[in-house]
């Protein structure tokens, strides 16, 4: 009987849901965008997907050879070999993806220690890296339904993306049906909406991703930009052409949920998807930036510690609410009675002698023994949505 | 306040051996002599009653502590509550839980006895609620005691301490502890024996037994029979137990409850941590479960009971949720015995 | 002998100001460009370091704390002139086309820490040697740079073009930052194997 036995640490049951599970259920959610990136560019967007993943699987191969460390099956470098390509538009040269690779594994990922203890997220910045560097190839886009030649110089009518007409000031040529279907020119995964909120609600399902963090950046972000139009139309409209650009909902979906890089309790994470949508907004607003969404996102990176140590913070206090509630109590008392102390005669003091200001000991009153039931309730609730 | 203290959803994979008869293990039975042998159990006294405890031994199986120094030193004053613990919300255990459904006289005799020594004004029998994988009803009356059904997360049983107030006015005793009692006042028996829940994947015939204290653990799943060889066989919960290398010599106390034998161990393969969080909300006691692993894995004593090392209850949640399979749950409680450890050596 | 250049080695390689102390990141990586700009930043730096240093040396310590801070900017302002001059002997434009980054040295942190922290407490000769040294320490720092970003993003060196240019973007701060932050955890290394080569040597004596 004992000869299989092996060691192992309580608990003894686990979830099945793992890292590979989540990682291949993102990696699952990407795929129908390649799909309607295919439908609209032609095969080049998958080689350019092919390009992605695998110089991004050679390199944090490489990371780990240079780290000295045991090789992990790990996924996440295909996520990022999948994202980058999907932010470009059709038509970028394949050295343009590769080095956006390189940048997000070489300087983000590997230098911290792999996977896990990234600073920033890898494909905002290997993004962000391309496009300011060539920012000539990265914000023109071909336009759809016209394939693009997989091989040599690209030949395809150019077009500038709605996001650029927004950022100039000007209302884009292009009808809300056009951008919801991804029809307008833009970058080449984050123009069909629908596709990727589908994917999205699927990711949210599968619990791969937490639904906080993308309704709480995208809601206020949607009531910021009807109060402050950049163009002169109906704030509805207003909010369609500042939602469907720029590849918004894809970031909200795929790149503000990075596990790595965003805050870790979901009180953190309201916080950092309000805060992340304030700073996006004013990075479109002000900045003449076409994609602030990966600058921004960038910048909330670094904030997201500081939004859980605040949430340590306040958990601390309700954590030892008990005992300071009665030391504040006592404190309390004790002033309480000081105040109303009687107004003694000299030589009752002299008799009695007592020592003012020292609090008694405080009884604090019992409830009743009784368990909650609203709570139960609400628990009950949880236990269904589970 | 659930906003944060949250717990987790436990498949709790206790059917068949819930719906089945508890097995007893064949064994003699141990008497002892009481100076007031012919005292009907109607008019037995509150002193009779715990002298009864005391010489049967019997030891409460929730918490480890002998039944009558609690009886003695229980003092439930004006809205008292008496609580009977069959939580059982750990997966696959369920061997408080039969006792109140198979042996229901023999358990609130127990309980009126226990009734008569601290005389309680409230007294209800506690069961875990979210069995969803079975079609069990539990039942709302055992005798006439009522049952209260604690719903919510796993950790139940600290969520069911936490809300009782502070102070000596409620009593958690366990079901098997006041099944012993009843045994005694009926027949002078001793406590020899414990309630076992045998289960797991490779168990052949899954269900409670009674087995005498002292039984190792290769005998007992022998009596259940394995259909093949495990990987892992767990002494105790299937959250908070101990696996087990040499079954031959592992024998069964009075607060074991679970014997589990397990085809696949999950292995001590891991992934790097990927910081989603999910530990931080899995913790019934919403500690930042996340970055108090760091702190311990870098031996930052100091930081980790600022952290609040010291609530942790130990309950698992953690390790079970964590999609990289990381021993969170251990190297907590590692950390949190070398915190203690620092500070009687007075260096923290 | 050997302890001195034990000395200019550790100034050079562990007391580097700008790999291991991090005193003039900022005007590194927006500076350093190319290695014109690389030689115009070294040439100032040096007629910046030296003459404080043995101001502090000299003068300096006379000075009440708290105010000899005023005169050393304003004496490695005033040698601003003759590292212009001396750069415009043997190149016309690298001083001017390294921008305002040379004349941002001279107000730096870099003369008020190496015045304060190092030359006051020694001779003139040991502030005369550690200005060299640490100098070379920022020269080589600043040549390194200086070439890979010249190389990057036009293909040439010193102006000379050597293939076609490849990455433009490394002239942007941004990958000065980046190629800095590399070449320390380089140096970093090399002080890891020189460390463990050491203590190995020290146990195979003993």
């Amino acid at each position: 009987m004992k000869e299989k036995l092996m060691f192992q640490n309580a608990p003894h049951v686990r979830q099945s849901e793992s890292v590979v599970t989540m990682m291949t259920d993102v990696i699952f959610a990407l795929l129908p965008i390649y799909f309607m990136a295919f439908f609209y560019h032609g095969a080049r967007s998958l080689v350019l997907g092919l390009v992605g993943i695998i110089s991004c699987s050679v390199l944090s191969l490489l990371g780990s050879f240079f780290l000295r460390e045991k090789p992990v099956p790990d996924l996440t470098p295909i996520i990022t070999g999948l994202i980058i390509p999907l932010l470009l538009p059709a038509d970028i040269p394949y050295y343009t993806v590769v080095s956006a690779c390189a940048v997000a594994i070489f300087v983000v990922k590997v230098p911290f220690g792999g996977t896990g203890s990234n600073l920033f997220n890898p494909a905002a910045v290997g993004f962000a890296s391309v496009a300011i560097c060539w920012p000539e190839l990265v914000f023109r886009y071909p336009v759809t339904m016209q394939a693009v030649e997989v091989f040599g110089k690209s030949t395809v009518k150019i077009a500038q993306s709605p996001a650029y007409s927004l950022s100039l000031g000007a209302v884009p040529d292009y009808n809300i049906l056009d951008m919801l279907l991804g029809t307008a020119p833009g970058p080449m995964g984050a123009t069909n909406i629908l596709v990727v909120v589908a994917c999205g609600i699927f990711l949210i399902v599968k619990k791969a991703v937490n639904w906080i963090t993308p309704v709480s950046f995208l809601l206020p972000y949607s009531a910021l930009c009807m109060i402050f139009p950049r163009i002169s139309v109906s704030p509805l409209e207003s909010l369609c052409y500042e939602l469907f650009s720029g590849a918004i909902i894809f970031g909200a979906f795929f790149m503000l949920t990075e596990p790595v890089t965003s805050p870790k309790r979901d009180f953190g994470k309201l916080m950092a998807g309000i805060s992340a949508a304030v700073v996006v907004f004013l990075f479109r607003y002000y900045g003449g930036f076409e994609m602030g969404f990966a600058s921004a996102l960038i910048l909330m990176n670094v904030f997201s510690p500081i939004f859980d140590a605040i949430c340590e913070s306040v958990l601390h206090v309700i954590r030892h609410k008990e005992s300071i509630s009665d030391s504040l109590k006592a404190e309390m008392k004790r002033k309480k009675e000081e105040k109303e102390k009687p107004v003694v005669r000299p030589v009752k003091k002299v008799e009695e002698t007592e020592a003012p200001g020292i609090p008694e000991e405080t009884e604090v009153p019992e409830e009743p023994v009784e368990i909650d039931l609203s709570e139960e309730k609400e628990e009950e609730k949880e236990a269904a949505q589970l | 306040m659930s906003l944060f203290f949250k717990g987790i959803f436990l498949e709790q994979k206790k059917e068949p051996m819930l719906t089945r008869s508890t097995l007893v293990m064949r064994q003699e039975f141990e008497y002892f002599d009481c100076d007031f042998p012919d005292t009907a159990i109607d008019e037995l006294s509150g002193e009779q009653i715990i002298e009864l405890a005391r010489l049967a031994e019997i030891v409460d199986e929730s918490d480890g502590k002998m039944l009558w120094e609690k009886l003695e030193k229980a003092n439930l004053g004006e809205g008292g509550t008496l609580i009977v613990d069959a939580i059982d919300d750990e997966p696959y255990i369920s061997s408080q839980m039969s006792v109140g459904i198979h042996q229901p006289e023999k358990l609130s005799l127990g309980i009126e006895l226990c009734e008569r020594v601290l005389s309680p004004e409230k007294t209800y029998i506690a069961m875990y609620r979210h069995i969803l994988d079975s079609n069990f009803g539990i039942p709302r009356k055992i005798g006439k005691y009522p049952v209260k059904k604690i719903g919510g997360l796993y950790p139940a049983e600290s969520r069911v301490h936490r809300h009782l107030p502070k102070g000596k006015n409620s009593v958690i005793i366990g079901a098997c502890a006041m099944l012993h009692l009843a045994r005694a006042a009926e027949e002078s028996r001793k406590m020899t024996t414990c309630f076992v829940t045998v289960a797991g994947d490779v168990v052949k015939n899954p269900r409670n037994v009674e087995v005498p204290i002292g039984t190792t653990a290769e005998k007992i799943l022998e009596l259940c029979g394995l259909t093949e060889e495990p990987e892992a066989i767990i002494l105790g919960g299937s959250m908070t137990g101990r696996a087990i290398f040499e079954p031959e010599n592992e024998t069964v106390g009075p607060t074991t409850r679970g014997i589990i034998a397990l085809a696949r161990s999950y292995g001590t393969y891991s992934y790097t941590c990927i910081g989603c969080g999910r530990c931080d909300h899995a913790c019934p006691k919403a500690l930042s479960v996340c970055s108090m692993r760091k702190f311990a894995e870098a031996g930052k004593l100091d930081l980790l009971q600022e952290y609040d090392v010291s609530m942790c209850i130990g309950c698992g949640a953690c390790s079970y949720v964590c999609p990289s399979r990381i021993d969170v749950a251990a190297t907590l409680i590692k950390a949190k015995k070398q915190i203690e450890l620092a500070k009687k050596e007075g260096t923290l | 002998m050997k302890a001195e250049l034990k000395e200019c080695l550790g100034y050079i390689f562990f007391k580097n100001p700008v790999l291991v102390l991090g005193l003039v990141l900022g005007h590194l990586a927006a500076g350093d460009i190319n290695l014109q700009n690389a030689a115009a930043l070294s040439v100032t730096f040096l007629f910046i370091t030296v003459p404080v240093m043995l101001f502090a040396a000299t003068v300096g310590k006379k000075i009440p704390s708290g105010f000899n801070v005023v005169f050393y900017a304003l004496v490695s302002a005033a040698m601003l002139f003759p590292a212009y001059y001396i750069c415009k002997s043997f190149s016309a434009t690298i001083f001017d086309s390294a921008g305002i980054y040379p004349a941002l040295l001279a107000v730096s942190t870099v003369p008020i820490v190496y015045s304060s922290k190092i030359a006051e407490k020694q001779g003139v000769a040991k502030a005369l040697f550690g200005g060299v040294c640490i100098t070379l320490g920022f020269a080589l720092t600043a040549a390194v740079l200086g070439a890979a970003r010249e190389f990057l993003s036009s293909g040439s060196l010193w102006g000379f073009k050597i293939t076609e240019a490849a990455y433009p973007a490394a002239n942007l701060p941004f990958w000065g930052f980046i190629l800095l932050g590399f070449m320390a955890a380089i140096l970093n290394w090399v002080k890891d194997i020189i460390r463990k080569s050491g203590e190995k040597s020290e146990e195979e004596s003993a």
